[in-house]
């Protein structure tokens, strides 16, 4: 049963990243990211439970409060500031993403049963998905073309790479996982400003406009 | 034999009885959210009724395809409905006629007639919406192929029968290639049955039409036969979705011939379908039909939600089919 739910929310965080590429607007990239640290609070719990190792709800709150709570109130607030622009912009169409994306998840999944450990309790499809999310992030990276979508997609890195921790070794140990998150809300602190600032001094968020460096 | 040959003709005709009671529900359902009344449940058949005892008017330049295809729209959901379990969770005598693949074709064949006949006219408005239809269903067809493939990978098998008991056995019910299969086929036939992310049912704007505007120079009775047969075809659709792919709970068993048991069967059939309804009721009442050109990123979501179902099922697949 446990087995199940994992591969259920497995995939609902895969979902969450295809919502991710496949998003037009700045608030669907933010809440996806929102839709997708629930799910991987969910399945912190879930391991928790199964494994019965008490670090993992505490991880699960934080992760509630950092990822679902904190960093989307930031992103929005740097948002709002940023005029309602004619969507993110991408280096390929929607279609095409969504189609790389997929070919992304199928290479994570023939991949990475030859790195999978054996004899854990959640052996190869959560680690596949994992493998997936961390792809599927760098491909937001590269391709959209607006700050904060890269941002996000950076952030969907971090939290496949989380995942795939939490499926391999049960969690890393609770001062790390401390130290990461509260690294987390620094980053998405400081690069929203830093959106803010590129925006005052250039009326633009596209990346592809910051060119010249300066000294 | 008597016995399986009755409950062969039970299954037929609760297709044919209840196919107009579910778009009717789902309209007075979608009135009462928008603070109407809406139209009685019953409208539908009270159309069909009206429809029957009125003669048919022919365009001057058509062929023998316009009188064919009320015909073939209004038999082949009834030929599907032997294929499938509608009533019975065992094959009845004209089961083994085909797998889901032959249902498939023999909806697409209904389709296609219907498409055909809308372009025999030469009317302008029947000539875009069978193109249309055309686009939607080609935009639909990876995602079929894709889920016909997940199924297999999954049941093992491509009988129906067999497949559902495969599918709703404990260890693939909540499974997530399983829940993503079924979210696919939802979509798909959302699209296929022009509701609302594609298709507005209760639009009466030529221009923006699909569906509807292949059926715009049918009159009297073949016009009710081309509505009565798009309503089963939604039918049989729900039924492949509920009975087949998700719960099919409910069904009579194998090897009985009590009819009490068939009504049973109805009975949970139908609540199954109300539930699948209500949640198409919330679907039109809060989106808005998407345009015509991104219809391609709908269906491809779908194709996306079909191709995780077979990659995942491909990893706990390959050795739970054999088990």
């Amino acid at each position: 049963m446990t087995e199940q739910i994992l591969q259920l929310l497995g995939a609902l965080l895969l979902l969450t990243a295809f919502r991710t590429v496949a998003a037009r607007r700045l608030d669907d990239v933010i809440s996806s990211f929102a839709q997708q640290s629930v799910v991987l609070a969910a399945i912190a719990l879930v391991v928790g439970l199964a494994t019965s190792t008490t670090d993992l709800y505490v991880v699960a709150v934080l992760t509630i409060a950092v990822k679902v709570v904190a960093v989307p109130a930031i992103l929005r607030r740097v948002a709002a500031d940023l005029p309602a622009e004619d969507g993110i912009r991408s280096v390929v169409g929607i279609p095409l993403s969504i189609v790389i994306s997929v070919g992304l998840t199928v290479l994570a999944f023939l991949a990475s049963p030859s790195i999978a450990v054996s004899g854990t309790l959640l052996n190869e499809p959560p680690l596949s998905i994992s493998v997936a999310m961390v792809l599927i992030g760098l491909f937001v990276v590269s391709s959209k073309r607006h700050a904060v979508a890269q941002l996000v997609g950076l952030l969907t890195i971090e939290n496949g790479l989380f995942s795939g921790a939490i499926a391999i070794a049960y969690g890393l140990p609770l001062i790390v996982e401390f130290g990461i998150l509260f690294d987390i809300l620094i980053a998405v602190a400081v690069v929203g400003l830093l959106v803010s600032l590129i925006h005052r001094e250039l009326a633009t968020t596209d990346t592809t406009e910051l060119r010249r460096l300066r000294g | 034999m008597a016995a399986s040959l009755a409950q062969q003709l039970a299954q037929v005709l609760f297709v044919l009885a209840m196919a107009p009671l579910f778009p009717g529900l789902i309209d007075r359902a979608k009135h009462v959210v928008q603070s109407k009344r809406g139209p009685s449940i019953f409208q539908r058949y009270r159309d069909l009724w009206k429809l029957l005892g009125k003669g048919s008017i022919v365009p001057e330049q058509s062929s023998w395809l316009f009188r064919l295809a009320p015909y073939l729209s209004f038999v082949t959901p009834l030929m599907v409905a032997m294929l499938i379990p509608v009533l019975t969770s065992y094959p009845l005598p004209y089961a083994f006629m085909g797998d889901m693949l032959a249902g498939g074709f023999i909806l697409a064949l209904g389709s296609f007639f219907t498409s055909v006949a809308a372009m025999d006219t030469a009317s302008a408005f029947g000539g875009m919406g069978s193109s249309r239809a055309r686009v939607v269903s080609q935009l639909a067809e990876p995602s079929v192929i894709m889920l016909l493939l997940g199924v297999t990978l999954l049941a093992g098998s491509t009988i129906p029968f067999e497949v559902n008991v495969r599918l709703a056995s404990a260890d693939l019910l909540v499974s997530a290639p399983h829940i993503l299969l079924v979210a696919t086929l939802l979509m798909v036939i959302l699209a296929e049955a022009g509701r609302i992310p594609v298709d507005n049912p209760s639009s009466s704007f030529e221009l923006s039409m699909i569906d509807h505007s292949r059926t715009l120079e049918y009159s009297g009775r073949w016009l009710a036969l081309m509505e009565w047969g798009g309503q089963m075809r939604f039918l049989v659709l729900l039924t492949i979705l509920l009975n087949v792919l998700t719960v099919p709970w409910g069904l009579v068993p194998d090897g009985d011939a009590d009819p009490v048991t068939l009504v049973i069967a109805g009975l949970a059939l139908s609540l199954k379908v109300l539930v699948v309804c209500g949640v198409i009721v919330v679907v039109e009442s809060t989106v808005a039909k998407w345009r015509f050109f991104r219809i391609p990123e709908y269906l491809g979501a779908s194709f996306l939600l079909a191709a995780l179902a077979t990659v995942t099922a491909y990893l706990i697949g390959a050795g739970g089919a054999a088990s």
